[in-house]
């Protein structure tokens, strides 16, 4: 990952977070489950890419296949 | 609380057409070239027709549910558990829509113009578009399309004429050669990325008019599918289908084509830069939908707050998925056509038997003798014919085709003019349905 980008990232995340939080008493505690869920989500997504750890391997290599297939079964029809 | 948006008839017509035309223009020749080789210009046909069906049972809901998006429709009629369980399915299938569509264009302008910025800047300054765009409503993302998407749509139109120079109608025979099926299938494939209509589900609640909503996205299915096919011609007739279906994005290396003299040597930027803000408005209106389906699932709430931390999620997993370009025009080509049968079929007909049961048989509007009335019903049934001929057309010359080569010609003309005089009948309808609702305003007033 390219480092400039993380560290932009990193502070504009991080300073969204600080707002969020400090403004957390305006949102319902459903908004406030859904926002939180979505940052802790976004970290370690991050910290996945950053450490090149491929969680989306097997869900691409079956994306992958089922694609392959419906190109053999398009290619098959004539 | 869902902000209270407003769009006029024109406004959704030239969305549908931008939502629809500027993904398929850069992802969609190349697979269509593969398989319906140089009859991939007929693929749009029965992507538009289904686009009709989506703007019909969405007209049935607009009247049934006066006020209320489609998420909120599914959690009403199916209630809490299922309801959010199909809402669920139908904000995962808008997730992808949103990554295909910000990776295809962050791998576009890393591979061809921005060569030497690391891909996740340029997925950084795109999603940081949306997120701005991401504050304000339906409304805004409209009007700046009002600005780009003609001029897009013109553009288009004249590359005919840019590149006549380069254009050899001899590529594009023999019409009508491929078989059938072919033909079939490059309609499915392209069916894929008409289902992006479906986004307009997240926005019935702003629509007043529903007759006019449906002219108005028939007027611009009609109008991307005549779009895209005359791209698709274009593009045929100056490179062939063998140079399309080898290229991962055939329409920058034709736009690359265009030479209008010494000076305008780079046109291709000039051209970019006019398809690339109405593209960002296709995706800001897919942002847009998942955020609205986020606010929907937690109750109505403003759904500007989820916007920061939802468009860093959206940044950070379109840099995990999609790691090739390959990958972005297989699942366009491949996945797509499967999704949408499979996503958008059984909701369609769920929401169609929930509108009909609610509201009953479609009022009709249409009744009485008044001439606008019968202007409207005389281009309605002209659109209608139009079509009939065109699937006539395509049907008869395919199969005489390969015993008589020369009745291809005539058939691929007819399909070709067919189309365009739908795409301009569609306007007058789309024309004189505003007339009468003007008019009836304007009787309501003084009364």
């Amino acid at each position: 990952m390219n480092l400039i980008f993380a560290g932009i990232f990193l502070l504009s995340f991080s300073l969204m977070a600080i707002r969020d939080i400090m403004l957390q008493h305006h949102r319902s505690s459903k908004m406030r489950v859904v926002i939180y869920l979505l940052y802790i989500a976004t970290l370690c997504l991050f910290v996945a890419a950053f450490y090149q750890v491929d969680i989306f391997k097997p869900f691409q290599n079956t994306i992958s296949a089922f694609e392959s297939r419906v190109k053999a079964w398009m290619m098959s029809l004539y | 609380m869902q902000v209270k948006q407003v769009i006029n008839h024109r406004q959704i017509a030239w969305l549908t057409s931008g939502v629809i035309m500027t993904g398929a223009v850069v992802s969609l020749p190349q697979q269509l070239a593969v398989v319906a080789r140089n009859d991939a210009w007929l693929s749009q046909l029965l992507p538009v027709m289904y686009t009709v069906l989506v703007a019909y049972v969405f007209e049935r809901l607009i009247r049934a549910y006066p006020g209320k998006n489609i998420f909120e429709i599914l959690i009403e009629t199916r209630g809490r558990v299922a309801g959010s369980l199909l809402n669920g399915i139908l904000l995962l299938f808008f997730l992808l829509i949103l990554l295909r569509d910000i990776k295809g264009v962050g791998h576009f302008l890393h591979l061809s113009l921005l060569s030497e910025t690391p891909l996740e800047i340029i997925l950084l300054v795109f999603v940081v578009v949306l997120q701005y765009f991401g504050r304000s409503s339906m409304e805004v993302a409209a009007r700046v399309n009002e600005m780009y998407f003609p001029m897009f749509f013109i553009l288009s139109f004249s590359m005919y004429f840019i590149l006549s120079n380069e254009y050899d109608l001899r590529r594009l025979e023999p019409i009508m050669d491929s078989k059938f099926v072919a033909l079939l299938l490059s309609n499915w494939m392209s069916g894929g990325l008409y289902g992006d209509i479906f986004v307009f589900g997240a926005f019935l609640h702003a629509i007043s008019q529903s007759r006019l909503f449906f002219s108005a996205v028939k007027h611009g299915a009609t109008m991307a599918g005549f779009g895209i096919m005359l791209i698709l011609i274009i593009q045929l007739g100056v490179m062939g289908y063998l140079i399309t279906s080898r290229l991962n994005y055939p329409v920058y290396v034709l736009v690359e084509q265009i030479h209008l003299t010494d000076f305008l040597d780079r046109f291709e930027v000039m051209l970019f830069s006019i398809w690339f803000p109405a593209f960002a408005i296709k995706v800001v209106i897919t942002y847009l939908t998942l955020l609205i389906g986020i606010g929907t699932l937690t109750r109505r709430e403003d759904y500007t707050y989820c916007n920061g931390p939802f468009g860093w999620f959206v940044l950070i997993l379109s840099i995990t998925t999609f790691p090739h370009i390959n990958d972005v025009n297989n699942f366009i080509g491949f996945v797509l056509p499967v999704l949408v049968p499979l996503i958008q079929w059984p909701m369609l007909l769920l929401l169609f038997l929930s509108a009909r049961q609610k509201a009953g048989k479609r009022a009709g509007s249409d009744q009485g003798s008044h001439p606008l009335l019968k202007k409207y019903r005389r281009y309605t049934r002209l659109w209608w014919i139009c079509f009939a001929i065109c699937t006539i057309s395509l049907l008869i010359g395919s199969f005489i085709e390969p015993f008589y080569g020369g009745w291809g010609r005539v058939f691929g003309a007819v399909y070709f003019f067919g189309f365009l005089a739908a795409f301009i009948f569609s306007y007058l309808e789309l024309q004189s349905l505003n007339h009468i609702m003007e008019r009836a305003k304007s009787i309501a007033r003084r009364a």
